[in-house]
């Protein structure tokens, strides 16, 4: 019984919970659509086609004239009557405007009072100062002085461092040390040269020195053996004495001869007078004693006369001997003295020979020392170049280092800059002032100009009174009319603005240098807020914007034709820029990007039993342009698939989607 | 306590073979169920080799044998959420089912109930002649009678409307045998005494014999319509629109569509099945021994 | 077994358990929608797409004081990427790795249609990818982009298509704001969310691009931008809002909100914590979407208080049957035992 009642309540209670299963089923069926529905985005989509992307270009700008004329007043005056409005057409030389005659004694002092004020302006402007540069020249001659100062530091930094290895460094020890030896050994040499020994010199120096120094003691012994053969004779009477002896002993034989011939001649007087008269006696002329007292002849006899005449023979010979002696003596002597000269000359020569061999001597030995300082001295700048490099090597172990080096390249590059920056800047300063002086020269100019023609307005002031009729110069259209009758106008006011029918009109747009870039000269624009009428604008210039401050922007200046221009009209312009046709071309709003790159999203049926189901699936793509409204995409689409534009709310890949309905 | 040992080792035996058996049973039930936990990923790396429509996100890892996995890396309820609020086809599929099987079962009991009581209680050649053909129907497989069934169907122009598998679904000779089997076993002296008692034909058969055959005809209905919840063939050939389909054709082509909402459906399409049984688990039992058991 | 009967109140606790526990579904699945609805803060989710790397949006408001223009943009771009590029995030081939987006409201302008009604609108100036992290739905046309060739398409929004032409199909059609002349890019819908709806207000709205803004705007030559939005790879908690700090300026220049995970878990818990913070209005003019986000931030903070309060008495609940399971477990298997150990005595005698 128990278990009858437990299993029955069992069963009632899997029936409840069958039944409510059911039911909740049943609802869920029932819902289930308005779930999905709440659930599944909406999409609308499109298939991606064929087509062309064009980027345009828009803007709008007003119409300008190509060439206006603005009708100007002339003199304060007042308009008396006004005869076209805005939009008239106009021949040359229709009346526009009647002005009525002015007062204008104001103005003319005015004028007067302007004109001198300008002129005194003007004055005051020639007075300019010239420039003076010295400052800045000065300057720049400093910083040149500088840089070189810094480029010699470096340099030196950079010699005093060069990157020197341990070999070469062993190199330059062992070099100093054979240097220093050697420079000790040739000095020892050239020591024992100069002083003369040339035993352990080497023959290289010593071999021409030796055979000079034998040709010196030879030379010396030669010299010495002439010396000796010079002392050894003596000359007791020079010969210039013997001559004057023999001179004198001539004299003598003369006198002697004389004396002899007067003897004779006395004798032979004598004998042929023969014993007559004594004549004088010749004193014997050979005394010189000026006796006068002895001039008392004595008579001689004639065996004295003999006597005489003999003595006088004998003395004449014996001076004549003795002359011949002397004169034999002479020759000896001269002989001599000959032999003397010869020894002197031989001395002579020998002392000669003596000083070229002692002067060869000392050549050679000079070249020797020469030679051995050469190599001393090579010796020398190798030891130098060894120590400088050992100096340098052990130098750069310590303190230069490669920041100094870089430090003074930095302080070089900085004068450098300096340098140029101060030469930059007076350049600069120079050309400034050129301009300034030549702006100062124009304005001078302009000053000058406009004193001219306040000269020719006060003229024409003072010509002006009467009324005067105002007409047109060309053909035209009005487009301005700025005054009406009754008003007061001033000198230069416009009163109209004439249009120029046959010029032309021209439009300028105002563009990015991107945008210009993607235009060229002679493309038509539309115009964008102009029905029904014929105006068309082509593209006739680009030229860079200067009216815009820092970018680097271009002006497009489109010629406008047409019937209904006008200037003053504003026109919207658009240019298609660039044209292209694609295979793929999708909405811009269907292009989505994430992380993995830009895509789109493809609706995908998938059949089941159950129906269609839409799935999105992903789709990578690149965007080749893209313009307004499309863009024309690559990846691994074709152009038939169904491509999603808009959802309900952000779509990931995969997720199913509902299909909009299309009101078709 | 040798006896009882012995009883108690054979018991346990007896025990460990069953549970082999019936894990073996159940093993792929418990797959279906846990692997409806999983998520959509898990399911495409694991069955990703078999299926058609793998994710070809090139994302996913999918593993190049099947992966038969028990435990769902990450319980989630996506599938079930899947099911209930995002396929409205599936639902309609559910009461397609049921739409198909309900009237197949109440009217197949009805009608058997009826037949089996002019079978059990008029005995005569001709109603052998007949039971036996009926037997013989009921030992064939439904494929054999296929084409007959089509070609009637279309013949009665009903081809293509549910009428076509309902009707033969109504007029089955599985619950008539089983009912006139029970309704035999009813001994004749509660008729007699009805008889005795001036009741009509109808009202015996209302008021004694149908009470009487409760269980069996409760036990009757349930294995009708597991039989018919599971049906595939027939809605497939004879129902043109996809749309009239029930659930278990679409269950049957699981590796077209979604193989991890396939998981969950099936749960769901299991439930009421599983509830049923449990409703009617003891007549079940009871009427299946009384059908061809010993006692009276 | 023992027969037990319901009795009154356990009826009321079970009831009221599985009442507070509906109250406490019904409020997580309530802030769950409340913050699903807010596009503009999930740019991160939607930028991370299926990959494995995970993205941070984080929106830096100017403060009053600070002076923050458009021509420092380049050099924080730069400065991102070397950092990028420092922890080794690189971007895959044609993609990006993180993208901004940078904002100033312009004022109230004129703006007239064909049909020479005017409209007042709010304008914003916009650059960057602005319309992609604020995924905002376009009911016709599409958006403008930096790298247009002209800068003077504009995005309107419904409001205005319907004073200005009587529809929303209006995208080519030309429009001047104060005067200046400029084409519809695309029409949008406001976010229909409650939220967004109190935050956007009553006026339409007019998005142009931050070119044209400079170009026929007065005082903008400036440059100045007021709210500065970025999604950066955020592999490791912190990183992407550090990178921001250090690149744009500190918390005395900038209100820096990190809008990912804003709605989480932890972020309503954050939030909660700071909740009179939201009313303090720190003098930043913040745009209608951070008000939007903030109402939800509020919201959702108030919900997980609900949340926390409904749970008590169900976890109590529960712990209470697990005890009481236990007991009874307990009890059954004494008696059990009880019923063996007799019937073996009964065998045996």
């Amino acid at each position: 019984m128990e278990e009858q009642t437990r299993s029955a309540k069992r069963r009632e209670r899997i029936k409840t919970i069958l039944i409510i299963f059911l039911l909740i089923l049943l609802l869920l069926t029932f819902f289930s659509n308005t779930i999905l529905n709440y659930s599944l985005p909406t999409v609308s989509a499109q298939y991606a086609s064929y087509g062309t992307i064009t980027e345009r270009i828009r803007g709008s700008a007003t119409v300008n004239a190509n060439q206006n004329y603005e009708v100007k007043a002339e003199g304060k005056r007042t308009v008396a009557s006004v005869s076209v409005k805005t939009g008239d057409e106009i021949k040359a030389g229709d009346k526009l405007f009647v002005l009525e005659a002015q007062d204008n004694s104001e103005e003319i002092q005015a004028a007067e009072s302007a004109l001198q004020e300008a002129e005194l302006a003007y004055q005051k402007a020639l007075l300019t100062a010239v420039p003076d540069y010295a400052a800045e020249n000065q300057e720049i001659i400093n910083a040149r002085t500088d840089l070189q100062k810094a480029i010699q530091k470096l340099n030196q930094a950079r010699s005093n461092t060069p990157a020197i290895s341990e070999a070469t460094y062993q190199q330059a020890t062992a070099i100093y040390k054979n240097a220093s030896s050697r420079a000790d050994e040739l000095s020892g040499y050239l020591s024992s040269v100069s002083s003369g020994e040339f035993d352990g010199v080497p023959s290289q120096y010593t071999g021409e020195l030796q055979q000079a120094k034998n040709a010196v003691s030879a030379a010396e012994k030669k010299l010495e053996a002439a010396q000796a053969d010079l002392e050894s004779r003596s000359v007791t009477v020079s010969s210039a004495e013997q001559e004057q002896t023999i001179r004198n002993l001539e004299r003598e034989a003369e006198k002697a001869q004389i004396a002899y011939e007067r003897a004779k001649a006395d004798y032979e007087t004598a004998k042929a007078m023969g014993t007559e008269t004594a004549l004088p006696v010749a004193t014997d002329i050979s005394s010189e004693s000026d006796d006068s007292e002895s001039d008392m002849p004595s008579a001689m006899s004639l065996t004295d006369l003999l006597r005489a005449m003999e003595d006088a023979e004998q003395t004449a010979r014996y001076a004549r001997e003795d002359v011949e002696a002397a004169r034999a003596v002479l020759d000896s002597i001269i002989a001599q003295e000959q032999g003397l000269a010869d020894a002197q000359a031989a001395v002579k020569q020998a002392s000669d020979e003596q000083e070229t061999a002692q002067a060869n001597y000392k050549a050679a030995a000079a070249n020797a020392a020469a030679m051995i300082q050469a190599d001393i001295n090579a010796a020398n700048a190798e030891m130098n170049n060894a120590q400088n490099t050992i100096t340098a090597y052990e130098n750069q172990k310590s303190d230069v280092s490669a920041a100094d080096i870089s430090a003074l390249e930095d302080a070089v590059a900085q004068q450098e800059r300096t340098l140029q920056s101060l030469i930059i800047s007076l350049s600069e300063k120079k050309q400034e002032d050129s301009l300034s002086q030549q702006v100062s020269k124009l304005e001078l100019q302009s000053q000058q100009n406009a004193i001219e023609q306040k000269k020719k307005d006060l003229e024409k002031l003072k010509q002006n009174t009467d009324t005067q009729i105002i007409t047109s110069k060309n053909d035209g259209i009005i487009s301005e009319v700025n005054c009406a009758a009754g008003d007061m106008v001033t000198d230069g006011d416009t009163l109209a603005t004439v249009t120029l029918t046959n010029s032309g009109y021209t439009v300028q747009l105002s563009v990015s240098a991107e945008q210009a870039r993607k235009v060229h000269v002679g493309m038509i624009a539309e115009i964008t807020n102009q029905y029904y009428s014929d105006i068309t604008a082509k593209l006739s210039a680009i030229r860079p914007d200067t009216e815009k401050t820092g970018s680097d922007g271009k002006l497009l200046i489109f010629d406008v034709t047409g019937n209904d221009v006008n200037t003053g009209q504003m026109l919207a312009l658009s240019i298609s820029a660039s044209s292209e046709t694609y295979d793929c071309v999708v909405p811009t709003s269907a292009i989505m990007e994430d992380n993995d790159g830009k895509f789109v999203l493809i609706v995908k049926a998938k059949s089941t039993p159950l129906g269609n189901r839409y799935y999105a699936s992903r789709c990578n793509v690149t965007v080749l342009a893209h313009d307004d409204i499309n863009s024309a995409v690559q990846g691994d689409m074709v152009s038939s698939d169904f491509v999603i534009t808009t959802s309900e709310k952000p779509l990931t890949a995969g997720t199913q989607v509902r299909m909009e309905d299309k009101e078709q | 306590m040798n006896r009882h040992m012995k009883k108690n080792i054979m018991t346990g035996l007896l025990f460990v073979i069953s549970m082999l058996a019936a894990v073996l049973f159940i093993l792929p039930t418990v797959l279906t169920i846990t692997n409806s936990f999983m998520t959509e990923r898990e399911i495409n790396t694991n069955y990703g080799a078999m299926i058609e429509s793998a994710n070809t996100d090139k994302k996913n890892y999918i593993s190049e044998e099947l992966n038969l996995k028990f435990i769902p890396d990450k319980v989630s309820i996506q599938q079930y959420a899947a099911v209930l609020f995002k396929s409205p086809d599936y639902l309609l599929k559910f009461w397609n089912s049921v739409i198909l099987v309900l009237p197949i079962t109440i009217f197949q009991i009805m009608l058997a109930a009826v037949t089996a009581y002019g079978f059990s209680r008029y005995r005569g050649k001709i109603r052998e002649i007949i039971f036996f053909i009926y037997i013989i129907l009921m030992l064939m497989p439904y494929q054999v009678t296929l084409v007959p069934n089509y070609l009637v169907s279309d013949y009665l122009g009903i081809l293509g409307t549910r009428w076509a598998v309902i009707l033969p679904g109504i007029f089955s000779p599985f619950s008539i045998y089983l009912l006139t089997k029970v309704m035999r076993r009813i001994p004749k002296a509660y008729f007699e005494a009805a008889r005795l008692d001036g009741a009509s034909e109808l009202q015996i058969f209302w008021y004694i014999c149908l009470p009487l055959c409760r269980s069996a005809m409760l036990s009757v209905g349930l294995l009708v319509f597991i039989d018919y919840w599971n049906m595939v063939e027939q809605p497939l050939i004879l129902l043109d629109n996809e749309e009239q389909y029930p659930l278990s054709v679409f269950l049957s082509q699981i590796n077209k569509g979604d193989v991890g909402l396939a998981f969950a459906v099936a749960v769901v399409y299991m439930i009421p099945a599983l509830l049923l049984f449990l409703y009617g688990e003891e007549y079940l039992v009871e009427g299946i021994t009384y059908s061809g058991g010993v006692k009276g | 077994m023992k027969k037990r009967r319901l009795r009154g109140i356990q009826y009321f606790r079970i009831g009221s358990a599985l009442i507070c526990l509906m109250l406490f579904l019904t409020a997580l699945c309530l802030s769950r929608q409340l913050s699903g609805k807010l596009y503009s803060q999930n740019a991160a989710e939607r930028w991370q797409g299926t990959g494995d790397l995970s993205f941070a949006q984080i929106s830096a408001f100017v403060r009053p004081d600070t002076q923050f223009t458009i021509h420092e943009l380049e050099s924080i771009h730069e400065s991102v990427n070397e950092k990028l590029t420092a922890a080794s995030l690189k971007a895959q081939e044609h993609a990006r790795l993180w993208y901004d987006a940078y904002s100033i409201e312009a004022g109230t302008a004129e703006i007239t249609g064909k049909r020479k009604n005017p409209a007042q609108a709010a304008v914003t100036a916009v650059g960057g990818d602005f319309f992609r992290l604020h995924a905002m739905k376009f009911v016709n046309g599409s958006s403008f982009a930096d790298n247009d060739l002209m800068h003077d398409r504009v995005v309107i929004d419904t409001l205005l298509a319907w004073q200005l032409f009587g529809s929303s199909n209006v995208t080519g059609m030309e429009i001047s704001i104060d005067g200046k002349n400029c084409l519809i890019a695309g029409v949008i819908r406001p976010e229909t969310d409650y939220a967004s709806e109190i935050a956007y207000g009553e006026k339409p709205r007019i998005y142009i691009s931050y070119d044209f803004y400079q170009n026929h705007f007065p005082n903008a030559d400036s440059g100045n931008i007021s709210c500065y939005e970025i999604v950066l790879p955020n592999p490791v908690r912190g990183f992407a809002r550090k990178i921001l700090m250090e690149c744009l300026g500190s918390e005395n220049e900038f209100l820096f909100m990190q809008n990912t995970g804003r709605y989480t878990l932890p972020g309503r818990w954050e939030t909660l914590q700071g909740l009179r913070k939201l009313l303090i209005s720190e003098n930043i003019s913040c745009p209608y979407w951070e008000n939007a986000a903030r109402i939800v931030s509020f919201d959702t903070a108030v919900l997980l208080l609900a949340e926390i309060c409904f749970l008590i008495w169900p976890v109590i609940y529960f712990i209470f049957l697990l005890w009481k399971i236990w007991r009874l477990a307990e009890e059954a298997i004494a008696d059990r035992k009880r019923s063996r150990k007799k019937r073996y005595s009964e065998m045996l005698y």
